[in-house]
């Protein structure tokens, strides 16, 4: 359950989160087992007539699942972080730090987003395609800066659950980090 | 600045920024991302360029390496399977199998010394490509049953 104490908004950014995470990343998912499967078992050994263009299909829907993952994983703490040293830290210089570390992390993230949908518009006119079936990078660039972007949100709001409640709430759990 | 030094100034930025909690994949994009501008700016300045154009080069260089080599590691085919070993492991995780497995080990072993370890770690050869996330839930599984 998402604690109570959390603001509308970022309840609604935990359920966004998840349903991408969960139905979009599970689709992809199951679509990638499914048609790797089909390829290799049916139409390689079996039939001996492997589908053109599989892997590009696989290789795009890997995008895909690692768009809808960033941002879940970060707000769901999947993200690894070391903690030797955090008991060797005051508590004001461990939550300050975070509150700092949070806010230079959504910069950089901000401008990885900005340069995606740089490369995302030059994409096209480079080239940049699949190797088979010559699908266009263009719109998986797209969806990587948006995934970067709601990053950015999970972020910014880590940094406020930090100065208002000391700790960050996980979605889903009773869990604080 | 010489490229060593630079490296090894990178290296201990990037020890500063993980003993600070600074999630992994973050820290290092900080650290390559400045680490490219620098080592781009010393590269040209180096052959002669002026400072404000060299310093230009490096920022277009590492602000297109920061596109490129994000598409290129969400794009990397030999990752391609690890998603789906993660799969495996959750579906073998739900249906009991990994429960079962251990099961079967902690009666084989669990009476030894060391016993407990032992059966934690037998099922997993079992079926290899569910190695690394059914290591994860067996363990999660045995915490549970010690606690109770």
């Amino acid at each position: 359950m998402v604690d109570d104490r959390l603001p509308a908004w970022l309840k609604t950014l935990d359920r966004v989160l998840t349903g991408l995470a969960l139905f979009g990343g599970g689709a992809t998912l199951v679509f990638m087992v499914f048609v790797s499967s089909f390829n290799v078992v049916v139409m390689r050994k079996v039939l001996n007539s492997p589908v053109q263009g599989v892997e590009d299909l696989l290789i795009l829907s890997l995008v895909i699942l690692v768009a809808f993952a960033i941002p879940f994983g970060g707000r769901a703490g999947a993200h690894i972080e070391i903690e030797i040293f955090e008991s060797r830290m005051s508590a004001g210089f461990a939550c300050w730090s975070m509150v700092v570390l949070r806010l230079v992390a959504g910069g950089l993230m901000l401008v990885m987003a900005y340069q995606l949908v740089l490369a995302g518009q030059k994409s096209t006119v480079f080239g940049e395609t699949t190797q088979q079936l010559l699908i266009s990078y263009e719109p998986f660039y797209y969806l990587l800066a948006l995934s970067a972007g709601l990053y950015v949100l999970v972020l910014l709001s880590d940094a406020f659950q930090l100065l208002k409640y000391g700790s960050i709430q996980l979605p889903g759990s009773e869990e604080t980090s | 600045m010489s490229m060593p030094l630079l490296g090894v100034l990178g290296l201990l930025m990037l020890m500063v920024l993980l003993g600070l909690r600074f999630p992994v994949a973050l820290s290092m994009i900080f650290v390559g991302l400045f680490g490219t501008i620098a080592a781009t700016t010393n590269k040209f300045y180096l052959v002669g360029m002026d400072f404000d154009k060299a310093f230009d080069r490096g920022i277009r260089t590492a602000m297109s390496n920061l596109s490129g080599e994000t598409f290129e590691a969400a794009s990397n085919y030999n990752l391609l399977v690890i998603p789906m070993f993660v799969l495996m492991g959750n579906l073998a995780g739900v249906s009991g199998m990994s429960s079962d497995l251990f099961n079967a080990a902690y009666r084989w072993m669990g009476h030894m010394r060391g016993g407990l370890a032992s059966a934690t770690m037998r099922p997993v050869p079992d079926s290899p490509p569910f190695r690394v996330p059914r290591l994860r839930l067996l363990s999660r599984w045995v915490a549970l049953h010690c606690r109770k």
